[in-house]
């Protein structure tokens, strides 16, 4: 069964996903506040292993965030984990996208860099 | 000490079950905000949806009432330096909003004589006068004409209790209090709820607290709050991006923190915040209670992380985070704690309290 994208739309408390299979830019981006983060990522997670056992497309991720939890900022570095450790971990690029001056975020987007071995670029705009 | 300020507010607030205080600068998007707030602040349901009507009617008038009359702090003067107040408590039978503002001394002399009249007036009076002010179309300089006033004692079916203190020759604070009680609650006629409001504020003016709240800490109650924070201008530089370092703090607190009640299982839990700035630095006090068992748990891992220096709690969490993939319960990653002592620019502090048997309240307070 082939990947479809997969759009998750933004609310007060959880970010906006886009999820494209065949390569164009993917994006988590928003604020990340849910109780709930577990349940919030699975179907995200479900996509990103499925996308790293099966496709061969590389897939380039920008994360951009006001805000995240922590229980979030543990699902995105599973997230990661998952690129990291397939088999073609080449194929993935991280966008860390951080407004100038955002030191928070910049920390965080530091933070997961350190915690991975994959393509990770941080970008102020 | 600023931890004291939580226990004194904690104590004043017993037996209700939700409060909160805001010290402006005021803003209209706070209107919804504020209506927000009223509603996810208890859980505890009590009212008929008739009195909850009431209350959000009565909320949003004494808000904007502040909006359109409050006198701009004078700049030039010395007089006065504060915005003023809005706060609201709720006891589950009696519900009652707060407010103190600056006026013009020229205006206390005419707002008195209003207030004083329209609590003359019984039930069907209070209609005729305002249909009367509707129909004279009497406005103000400021918009409105007394009929936000008439209508709050319509709704609320009580006296308006008020009070005016002189500041020079030009300024006076007015303080006003509404209240929807039930049926079987007896009217207070004196000025001692007046007089308590107004040491309340004294004191937060004091520890430079502008926003306080006691309730349901709940996903639905945090996110009014973080809006309330975001886009409060209490910061002047680079708000918005001291404003996220708070929030960021908060979200954790009120999510994690708080939330170490009943064996550390995650629930809906009760308790107490106050944001306020001391000198450079904004500061988040946070109080809940835990038990004897809570209070070890949190005093040894406490003690641990401020031991802690910068290098060795990032290390930690890198370590946490690593640790974190491999167990099942993922609701609870523990990196909560982490965080907000990472996010601590001094040494965070905590306290507990005995505040009953086996029951502590328990304080800390981040500075960021």
């Amino acid at each position: 069964m082939s990947l479809l994208e997969l759009h998750i739309i933004p609310t007060e408390e959880t970010p906006e996903v886009y999820l494209c299979p065949e390569g164009k830019p993917s994006f988590i981006a928003g604020r990340s506040l849910p109780e709930n983060a577990h349940e919030f990522y699975q179907p995200v997670l479900l996509w990103i292993r499925e996308h790293s056992k099966n496709s061969k497309t590389s897939l380039q991720l920008e994360l951009r965030f006001d805000y995240f939890n922590s229980s979030s900022g543990r699902f995105l570095f599973e997230i990661l984990s998952v690129l990291e450790h397939s088999g073609n971990r080449s194929n993935y690029t991280i966008i860390w996208s951080v407004e100038s001056d955002d030191d928070l975020m910049l920390e965080k987007g530091e933070e997961l860099k350190s915690l991975i071995d994959l393509s990770f670029q941080i970008r102020t705009v | 000490m600023l931890i004291n300020t939580v226990k004194y507010i904690f104590d004043q607030t017993s037996g209700r079950s939700s409060a909160f205080c805001y010290r402006g600068p005021f803003i209209e998007r706070f209107t919804s905000t504020i209506l927000d707030i009223a509603a996810t602040s208890s859980k505890e349901k009590r009212r008929e949806p008739s009195a909850q009507r009431k209350v959000s009617f009565m909320l949003v008038e004494c808000f904007q009432n502040i909006l359109k009359h409050a006198e701009s702090v004078p700049v030039e003067r010395n007089v006065w330096k504060d915005d003023g107040m809005f706060s609201f408590s709720d006891s589950g039978t009696s519900f009652a909003i707060d407010t103190i503002n600056l006026i013009q001394t020229q205006d206390a002399d005419k707002i008195e004589g209003l207030v004083a009249h329209v609590n003359s007036l019984s039930g069907e009076e209070l209609k005729e006068f305002y249909l009367h002010h509707l129909k004279t179309n009497e406005l103000s300089a400021k918009g409105g004409a007394g009929l936000g006033l008439i209508e709050l004692a319509r709704k609320s079916g009580q006296k308006i209790q008020f009070m005016t203190q002189q500041l020079n020759s030009d300024f006076a604070l007015f303080q006003q209090r509404v209240a929807l009680n039930n049926a079987n609650e007896i009217e207070r006629t004196d000025n001692d709820e007046l007089v308590a409001s107004k040491n309340f504020y004294d004191r937060l003016i004091k520890d430079d607290v502008f926003l306080f709240f006691k309730g349901e800490f709940s996903q639905k109650s945090l996110l009014p709050l973080l809006d309330l924070v975001e886009h409060n201008t209490f910061s002047k530089e680079k708000p918005h991006l001291k404003r996220r370092r708070v929030g960021h703090v908060l979200v954790e607190i009120l999510q994690n923190i708080a939330k170490y009640t009943s064996g550390n299982e995650v629930k809906d839990s009760n308790g107490i915040f106050l944001i306020g700035r001391q000198d450079e630095s904004m500061f988040i006090l946070a109080g809940n209670e835990v038990n004897i068992s809570e209070k070890l748990f949190l005093e040894e891992k406490l003690e641990y992380l401020i031991s802690l220096d910068n290098k060795e709690l990032k290390e930690l969490h890198k370590q946490a985070m690593r640790a974190s993939l491999r167990f099942e319960n993922k609701m609870r990653s523990g990196l909560g704690l982490i965080e907000v002592v990472k996010a601590s620019k001094s040494k965070l502090e905590y306290e507990f309290f005995e505040s009953g048997f086996n029951k502590f309240l328990f304080v800390i307070n981040v500075k960021v």
